[in-house]
This record gives structure tokens, sequence and C-alpha cells, in this order.
């Protein structure tokens, strides 16, 4: 960073850096370094560290039990966490849904959930999307009946990251047919065990399991688990929306990891230096100069106090970080060449291919897993609708 | 971290534009232009009892140190208001004269200059490709007696010279050592031309003039590699005023001009296009912002250099695509001399070619990496 942190932040740092250097399972280290995908024992296990530590839920206001950080320390715990090589923080149940509940729960919901999402204890995932309601989310059709003192959930909720391994997931339910689509909404709260829950994994073009389908037949909900008034879950959606950004600082932070990777494989000794090394030289430093201009633009939206700027400027910086995600991970292919070609799903995870190998056909997964930044949480198409109406006022 | 601008830098914005706003709308540009008019007295005597002419002095000269910061808000009304007046070639060279003269040239120099009486330019190579330095500009001095030497040799282009009244130029003498004189203009031969932003520039010949002891100034290379990064700087802030302004016009024009039945604006490309506009910009101004801060601020110049380059590369890119947007978007209006966007994307495209222009910027970024 051209910015030098005054003291008080670079100790902050170096306190997190040395805590995750203390901290940090060798187990967890492993599966990272051997490519083996995390058990729900794994996220557990990490987030139950930090919450011992107080870190569990950082963000959150002291009286929730969180730290009362700024967004800079905010920002400087989590893209530590990404140049640690730690796992990040699981956002649904911390960053998302946590907010959520502080502005619109009952003191009963905060009481039950809060203290169970900061220590992990409940894995949380969102139930937004369905197989005809993506980018046009208000056309969702889950339908949730009312009878006595229960909802009945009917319907599908699809791309529904880690539901594999969820306790909890919170969804947007249709409560009423007769309305404007977005006065029919509701937000509730659903126990993942609940009888009549199927999870159908996605495999995605990378090969992954990351997403879901998750059918509900005829699923009992405990009225109370109703967060908000009934209809009024669009509110909520729309709340929920300023706190699904805080990725972006952990992200910034991956892919400076990867230009830290590229540059030295481009200056490496024994790199020849050809014309072809010099184009791909070239298109390093350009990668590099778009980061820092989506990083400063992230870090101007971090020294703006004004909640409504930054619930503004999401759209903007969604569009940015997804964009970079894509320009770097598809350039780090190009620099492996034909080794970024090899199917490290498919690969036994001793199988030694060579130094830079090894990197490289994880780096292919990236590349084709990143295909989903510009999709999910609105494509950026949506964004720019956005953008168009609520910055430019189209 | 803080991108707000204190209360001195607020104040200096708006008597800029307050001035500018009154005096320099662009019908009255345009009279003065077709006349062949790049240079307004009234307009510079303005900017010196302002006191933007003796920003960059120091306090015993009754200037204000001023920082990057306090300068790009100049810049922002200069791109604004389309000043062709040379105020970033007086500007660098007061920081050169601050950071190198004897007490006894600042005492010679300063006062002039900071009354709006004299003007004092620097033969610099605005494109800042080696290349270009080595092949044309080429200045020798030759010492003849202890104390005097004789400059020969030209300088292909020095913009505000043909409203100045001395010229710091670099020669080399025979050991390729680099000593720098503050000559006057009347010892020079100056050919003048325009850019096509309007300003004027010449080419700067020296025909074996005499220069004395009294006349050289101290060379030091960090001076010129901070110069270069305050050149980018207030060129950045000057471009994203323009960005901003151009923008706006877009987004107006489209949502006044009806085609089809509708306006413009009802067409999801042309809405599309005006965001991307807007993306590029507020991260124009993300760059620029913190270039000024950094500048302000850090003290390391190796990574400092490199962070300007990066703003150079970025805001060319977004320069450039935002004013041939706009062109595109106004259709023919666009491409009339008549309108103002012409004029604004014909500054724009100087921006994009000085102090480094892309291919320069990232032969720059590429050095880094070795």
């Amino acid at each position: 960073m051209v910015l030098e942190l005054p003291k008080e932040r670079s100790d902050f740092v170096a306190e997190v850096s040395s805590f995750i250097d203390t901290n940090y399972p060798q187990s967890l280290r492993d599966k990272i370094n051997n490519r083996q995908e995390f058990t729900k024992k794994d996220y557990k296990l990490w987030h139950g560290i930090l919450a011992k530590a107080g870190w569990g839920a950082c963000h959150w206001p002291v009286e929730y039990g969180g730290t009362g950080w700024d967004e800079w320390n905010n920002y400087l715990f989590y893209s530590t966490l990404v140049r640690k090589n730690a796992h990040q923080i699981l956002p649904f149940g911390i960053n998302m849904l946590a907010p959520l509940l502080m502005a619109f729960g009952t003191d009963e919901q905060k009481k039950n959930f809060l203290p169970k999402i900061k220590t992990a204890q409940h894995i949380w995932c969102q139930g937004y999307s369905e197989p005809n309601a993506g980018s046009d989310l208000a056309s969702l059709k889950m339908s949730a009946v009312k009878k006595g003192d229960s909802y009945i959930l009917n319907g599908t909720k699809i791309w529904t990251t880690l539901a594999q391994v969820a306790d909890w997931i919170f969804c947007l339910v249709r409560t009423n047919k007769d309305c404007k689509l977005q006065e029919g909404i509701s937000f509730i709260l659903v126990d993942m065990k609940s009888a009549g829950i199927t999870v159908t994994p996605i495999i995605t073009a990378d090969r992954s399991h990351e997403v879901n389908q998750v059918i509900f037949d005829n699923v009992e909900v405990p009225v109370e688990n109703l967060v908000g008034q009934e209809n009024k879950g669009w509110d909520c959606a729309k709340y929920l929306l300023m706190y699904e950004r805080s990725s972006f600082g952990a992200n910034i932070a991956m892919l400076e990891n990867i230009l830290q990777d590229m540059k030295k494989f481009v200056t490496h000794p024994k790199a020849s230096q050809s014309g072809y090394l010099q184009i791909l030289k070239s298109n390093i430093v350009q990668a590099e100069a778009d980061l820092c201009a989506a990083k400063y633009t992230m870090l101007r939206a971090i020294c703006n106090d004004d909640k409504m700027y930054a619930r503004k400027i999401s759209s903007l910086l969604k569009v940015l970080v997804s964009r970079q995600i894509q320009a770097v991970t598809n350039l780090h292919m190009k620099l492996y060449q034909e080794m970024s070609m090899v199917n490290g799903a498919a690969l036994s995870p001793d199988f030694f291919l060579g130094e830079h190998a090894n990197i490289a056909n994880l780096l292919s997964n990236k590349y084709l897993n990143h295909r989903k930044e510009t999709i999910y949480a609105g494509s950026n198409e949506i964004q720019y609708n956005v953008i168009a109406k609520l910055i430019l006022g189209l | 971290m803080d991108y707000t601008l204190t209360q001195e830098q607020q104040m200096i914005k708006e008597s800029v534009a307050r001035l500018l706003e009154k005096d320099y709308d662009f019908l009255q540009r345009c009279k003065w232009l077709s006349k062949g008019q790049r240079f307004q007295d009234s307009i510079w005597n303005q900017f010196a009892q302002l006191g933007l002419c003796s920003l960059p002095f120091s306090a015993e000269y009754g200037g204000f140190d001023a920082s990057a910061t306090d300068m790009s808000v100049v810049a922002e009304s200069m791109g604004k208001y389309l000043v062709v007046e040379p105020f970033l070639p007086c500007y660098l060279a007061s920081c050169y004269l601050s950071s190198c003269a004897s007490e006894k040239q600042k005492k010679q120099y300063i006062p002039d200059v900071c009354s709006g009486q004299s003007r004092i330019v620097m033969a610099l190579d605005l494109s800042c490709s080696d290349v270009f330095l080595s092949d044309y500009q080429s200045i020798q001095c030759s010492q003849v007696s202890k104390n005097q030497w004789v400059l020969s040799g030209s300088s292909p282009m020095v913009c505000g010279l043909d409203n100045a009244h001395h010229v710091i130029v670099f020669s080399k003498n025979e050991k390729n050592k680099i000593i720098p004189f503050i000559v006057p203009c009347d010892a020079v031969k100056i050919q003048k031309f325009s850019l096509i932003d309007d300003s004027g520039a010449s080419q700067l010949i020296l025909d074996n003039v005499k220069v004395t002891s009294d006349q050289q100034l101290n060379y030091q290379d960090v001076v010129l590699t901070e110069l270069h990064i305050r050149s980018i700087a207030f060129l950045s802030s000057e471009a994203v005023a323009i960005m901003q302004v151009l923008n706006e016009k877009t987004k107006r024009y489209l949502k006044d001009r009806q085609q089809f039945g509708q306006p413009l604006s009802k067409f999801q490309l042309l809405q599309h296009r005006l965001v991307e506009m807007y993306v590029q910009e507020e991260q124009a101004r993300s760059m620029s912002l913190t270039l000024n801060f950094a500048l302000s601020s850090v003290t390391d110049y190796t990574e400092l250099k490199k962070f300007a380059s990066m703003t150079k590369l970025k805001i060319n890119d977004y320069a450039q695509y935002i004013g041939e947007q706009s062109v595109q978007l106004h259709g023919g209006m666009g491409v009339s001399d008549e309108l103002d966007i012409a004029h604004y994307f014909r500054r724009l495209t100087c921006i994009c070619h000085q102090f480094g222009d892309h291919t320069y910027c990232l032969s720059q970024l590429i050095d880094t990496l070795d």
C-alpha cells in the first residue's frame, strides 16, 4: 500500500497476524495445502477459536458481543486472514443475518440466535433465489401458509451456498399472492433438520460442491421464527443488502496474494527474457493498477461514515471487485499456459506436477469457480440497473 | 487517511471557482481564442491577487508551502473551466525555484512571480519518454570562463513559453552532467504554436546564449522526480474534474434528447454506457485523491513513483474512454466545435499525452518488477 498505516493500525495487523500464526490449526492448513474441502467440523473449529478470542463476530457492536471496531479495523482483520491463508469467516450468519436480527428481530430471537451465530454453533445459509426467481427476486414463489402456530412452507430454493453444512437457513417466502410482488414477501428462519427439507448438491463448472437445491415439502416452521412483520420481508431483504458486501476487502487481499505470486513467477531468475514474458509483465502491472483503483475506491467508502453512501456505493464496489477477481484469475491461467488445463479436481493431492503446476491447477479451478462473481448477489447487469437508478437517477 | 478537504482548501476551491465562473465562461473563452488570444493578463492578475501564483512558495516569500492536495483543488477548476493560461508550467517552475534556487535568486525572481508580473516556465520533456528526451532535447553548455557559459541547442515543446519571461533549461556539459540555468526569454528564439486544447506552447532554440553563474540553479534528481509526481497529481485532479463535467453533461443530453418517441436515457444500452462512464470516473477520483494525499504524507519515493505511474496509466485510460464516449453519445453534436464537449475531449486527449502516456507508464511499471 502506498499509504503507510498509522502505528496503532499496523500494530493491530501485527497482533492479528501473530494470533493466526499461533492459533490457526495445522489440520486446517494441511487441508488447504492438500486442496481438500472444509467439513462442517472444520468450519466450527476455526470459528470457535476466533469466538474464544473475542473475534468471532468482530464487527458487531459491543453490546452484542462484538469488538466495536471501526470499518478500517474490520477491513484490516479480514484482509489479514486472507494474507495469512486462514479461512474466511462464513458470512451468512455473522455478516448478514446478525445485523438484520439486531435491527428487526424480537428480544427472544436475538437471545436465541445471536450467541450461536457468533460461535458458529449454528452455521447459516441464505434461501433467496428460486428456479424462476433469480435477478427478478421479487417474483419468488415459495409459499408459507399459516396454520395454527406454524407456517407450512412449500417450494424450492436454489444456488444455496453451503446448504450441505448449514444448521439453519433464512428464507424469503411468499405469504400473500394477491398484491404487489414486493408486498407479499416475508422473512423466516428455518431449522435445516426440519422434516420435509431435501438438499440436493449442484456441481458447478469447476466441479466443486458449493451450491445446492433445497426443496421444502410441507415444512412446518413455528410462527415465532418470522423476522419482522408478515409481508414486510422485502424491507429485510433490502436492509440486508447493505451488509452483503463485507467480503470486498478480503477479495482484494486475495487478488493481491495472486498478483504477488504472478510477479514472483515472471521475475524468477530462470524466467526467459522473451517478448512473451514482457507481454505477461505488462498484463500483470495493468491488473495491479486496476486492482488499486478498485481498492482505493473501497477505502474511500470505508473512510466515509455516511451509511447511505455505503449503500449507494456497494453496487459500484460489487462491479469493480467482481471484475477484478475474474480479470486476475483469467490472467493467472495465461501465466501457467498449458498447465492451466490440468483438471485439479480429479488430481490426487499427492500428484506432483512440479512446483508451479500444483498452484496452477488450483488456479484453473479458481478461474472456473469465479465466473460466479458477476452473477451472484445481483448480476453485474442488475448492478448496472441499480447504479443507473439509484446513483445516476435515470 | 482522510479524503475530506480542510477549511483552507475549501476556501481556495470556492474562490477560484467563483472567479472563473464570472470571468471565464465558455463563450468568453471562445471569443478570446477566436482572436488567437491564448493569454489574458486580466485573468492572470486575478490569479495573482487570489494568491494562486504564490501557493508553492514558502511563507517567507509570501507563499503557503502548498501541498499537492492544496493544488488539486485549483487543478479541478482549471479543468472545469478549460483554462488555457499556463498555470501548471508556472507552478512546476515555482516548485523548482523553491527547491533549487539560491537565496539571492529567490529574492530576485519570486516576488515578481507572486505578483503576477513575471512568469517562469521549465523546458521539460512533457511526454517523459526517454527516447524523446535523448533524441530531441539536447541543450549543450560549454564553460567559457570561471562564471560564464554558452548554451546551444533546442527543446521541441515548452508549454507556456509563449507568454513567459524566463525559462529554466536543463543543459548538459561535455561530461553529460546536467546544469540548469534560468534564462530570460528575450535571449532565446521562440517558435510559437498551439496545442489541440488551445493552450500555447513553443519550440525553444538557444543559439550561443551567454549565461552567468548568477543564473545557474542547483540540480537535484529527486526534485525532478517529485515535480514529475506533482504534475501527474495535478493533471489527475484536472482530468477528474473534466470527467465529472462530461458525465453530467452527457447524462443531461440523453435525458433531454428525444428519439424514437422517447428520451435517449430510456434505452438500457445507453444507461449502461453512462454507468460505465460513472464507474470509471469514480475510480479515477479514487486514484487521484490517493496520489495527492500520498504526496503530502509519504516519503518513500520508490513506492510513490510507482503509484504515480499506476495513477497516470489509469487516468489516461479513463480519460480516453469518457472523452470518446461523451462525444459518441452526443452524436453529431459531439463532434461539433461549437459545443464544449469537443473542447473537453481535446483537453483530456492532451492530458493523456502529458507527463507519461499509456506506453510510458506501462514501461515504468514493468521496470519496477525487475
